[in-house]
């Protein structure tokens, strides 16, 4: 069912701020995880990587869910389709991939943070930061912006066979 | 972030519209090579690639494993 005009710039603006607030948490959590990796004061880290646990909980998990969510809701609820369109069906996969990574590296990374508690200075320099998981994330989340963007054309066979069981259904109204 | 404004019926499509377009080949190639080079470091580096990469630091004296932790709990 297609959503109404109203409902849909609605639910457009909230994945927008959503999916923006995601890119941008991501990028806290890699200054983070930066900060952690190159210095060498054991506050630092240990607040780095009691930081990221907190960032990755409680802002980047629930607005990669959201996010993911409004997504599907807009893709379902509009002339779009979730398989019409490559761009949106690789969107979807690669919005999917990057937050199923997340939310399993979570457990890891609360280990770290409780561990960089209770650990000792040395200890805790040893510890280094988190940069690879980040940093391919930001990629991920860039790409399927740029796709959101400018999406490129291309249909799915599904899309091909949609659309012209449209124009016909079009042509016998008409 | 898309503009979910319906898209356009445009032209009829071509043969060439049907197919899988050009950048979605490209899209594709590049993608699964980037995943082969990913998991070919994983197994080189015996699949230590996250935050426990840097938890060796658990064998140091002064590192402390909060209560309920274990070493495998970190993975």
């Amino acid at each position: 069912m297609l959503m109404p005009p109203a409902l849909r710039r609605a639910a457009l603006a909230l994945h927008v701020i959503i999916s923006v607030g995601w890119i941008g948490a991501a990028m806290a959590y890699l200054a983070l995880g930066l900060a952690a990796a190159a210095s060498d004061r054991p506050f630092t880290v240990r607040a780095a990587w009691v930081a990221m646990e907190l960032t990755g909980l409680y802002v980047i998990v629930p607005l990669g869910c959201l996010a993911l969510l409004t997504g599907l809701a807009l893709s379902l609820g509009t002339a779009w389709g979730l398989i019409r369109h490559y761009w949106v069906l690789i969107a979807f996969i690669l919005s999917s991939a990057a937050l199923a990574v997340l939310v399993l590296h979570m457990p890891s990374v609360s280990a770290a943070a409780a561990t960089a508690r209770t650990s000792d200075d040395r200890a805790v320099l040893a510890m280094g930061g988190d940069v690879l998981h980040p940093a391919l994330g930001l990629v991920v989340l860039v790409v399927v912006a740029v796709l959101n963007l400018y999406k490129p054309r291309g249909l799915t066979r599904y899309g091909v066979r949609r659309r012209a069981e449209q124009r016909q259904t079009d042509r016998v109204r008409s | 972030v898309a503009d979910h404004e319906a898209p356009s019926e445009g032209p009829q499509p071509s043969p060439s519209m049907t197919g899988m377009p050009r950048w979605v080949k490209v899209f594709l190639i590049v993608g699964a090579a980037l995943l082969l080079l990913m998991v070919a470091v994983l197994l080189l580096s015996g699949g230590e690639h996250g935050p426990r990469r840097h938890l060796s630091f658990l064998d140091q004296p002064g590192s402390v494993l909060p209560e309920g932790t274990t070493p495998s709990g970190l993975r």
